[in-house]
């Protein structure tokens, strides 16, 4: 298996993307470091396929999430609550980005405490998808990702305010 | 509504994009990527040697005049590994499905199917415990360290058919409990 230059370009051009679908659907390090990898193995075999008649980073998260949903069926329990990384307790460079490290961090254990069928719309909204894209990723209709979103705004307006979750599975 | 048509979706969507500091430490290289490809490849490879080798041997016994029972017996394990490691090979791959739903729709009806190859399983160990009490009490029984090493053979892979099964059964229940989350409750949403 020799090296493949478009396989290496799309993953580094969209890891970050793909780290931050995984990061959503499970908390522990080393198994986001698993599920990163099936991830980038299915778009290993999936990327032959690909037609080029969509946009490539939906095609991505499409990949990515169809890999997130059989994790979460695996794993025994759903992610676990994500407590503030440990990396916040040390010093960050400075007080801006420790702030924006603590912001990201308390979001991603809101998406995280999301319900699956909220959390999974909820990231690709925050990755730029529109509804139209998520409903073809997801396999909803479009005005079921809207009523989804309004729902999971809420909830997640909630979490952020130190309200808690509302649709805690 | 995308993040740009809503202020508040913009400045999440900010703070989640934003580069992560531990981003790049968590990333599998590459090359690990490739070398589970390979290894994968050469673990299906493996198989279809072992199925071959055995094959062959029973083939060759079979040829020799060896009793038709137990060579049966062989066979019929060659041939429930060899259609496993098959359809395992040519199935596992989700994700690629056209949506999640396909995808969720897949992985249970990959999971019922391995349900019933480990049902079929027991059958054939079933047949295979039956067939050495048989030749245990036939006029020429094998010796006691063939036969011991037979009936340990088959129960282990009773136990490991066992063990898959409470998997298998545990992450049917799970994907239905996914399914009815992300999908029957979007209906009720229409």
């Amino acid at each position: 298996m020799g090296r493949d230059p478009d396989f290496e370009r799309v993953v580094a051009e969209h890891r970050p993307m793909l780290m931050r679908i995984v990061a959503s659907h499970e908390a522990d390090p080393e198994r986001r470091r698993d599920l990163l990898q099936d991830i980038l193995l299915a778009i290993w075999r999936a990327l032959p396929g690909y037609r080029g008649d969509g946009e490539l980073r939906a095609f991505l998260a499409r990949v990515a999430h169809n890999r997130c949903v059989s994790h979460v069926a695996r794993a025994v329990a759903e992610p676990a609550a994500a407590e503030l990384h440990d990396q916040l307790a040390q010093a960050a460079d400075g007080i801006e980005s420790a702030d924006r490290q603590q912001r990201q961090e308390r979001l991603l254990a809101a998406v995280r405490r999301l319900p699956l069928g909220l959390r999974q719309p909820v990231v690709l909204t925050l990755e730029g998808f529109g509804p139209k894209d998520i409903a073809d990723i997801l396999g909803l209709n479009a005005n079921t990702v809207s009523i989804r979103l309004t729902r999971a705004k809420a909830a997640l307006r909630s979490a952020l305010t130190g309200g808690g979750l509302d649709e805690r599975e | 509504m995308s993040v740009n048509d809503d202020p508040q979706w913009r400045d999440l969507a900010q703070d989640w994009t934003a580069p992560r500091d531990d981003d790049d430490a968590e990333a599998p290289s590459l090359a690990e990527v490739r070398r589970r490809a390979r290894l994968q490849t050469a673990v299906f490879g493996a198989e279809l040697t072992v199925c071959a080798a055995a094959a062959a041997v029973l083939a060759w016994r079979a040829v020799h005049g060896a009793a038709w029972l137990p060579t049966l017996t062989g066979a019929a394990f060659t041939a429930f590994a060899l259609l496993a490691a098959i359809w395992a090979w040519r199935t596992r791959d989700a994700g690629s499905a056209d949506s999640v739903r396909d995808a969720l729709r897949i992985a249970i009806a990959q999971t019922r199917t391995w349900l019933r190859w480990i049902v079929a399983g027991y059958a054939i160990c079933a047949g295979a415990l039956l067939h050495l009490a048989v030749m245990l009490g036939d006029a020429a029984p094998p010796a006691p360290p063939i036969a011991a090493a037979a009936a340990a053979f088959v129960l282990a892979t009773l136990i490991a058919l066992a063990a898959a099964q409470r998997r298998q059964r545990r992450r049917l229940s799970n994907l239905r409990a996914l399914q009815a989350d992300l999908y029957e409750a979007g209906e009720a949403d229409r």
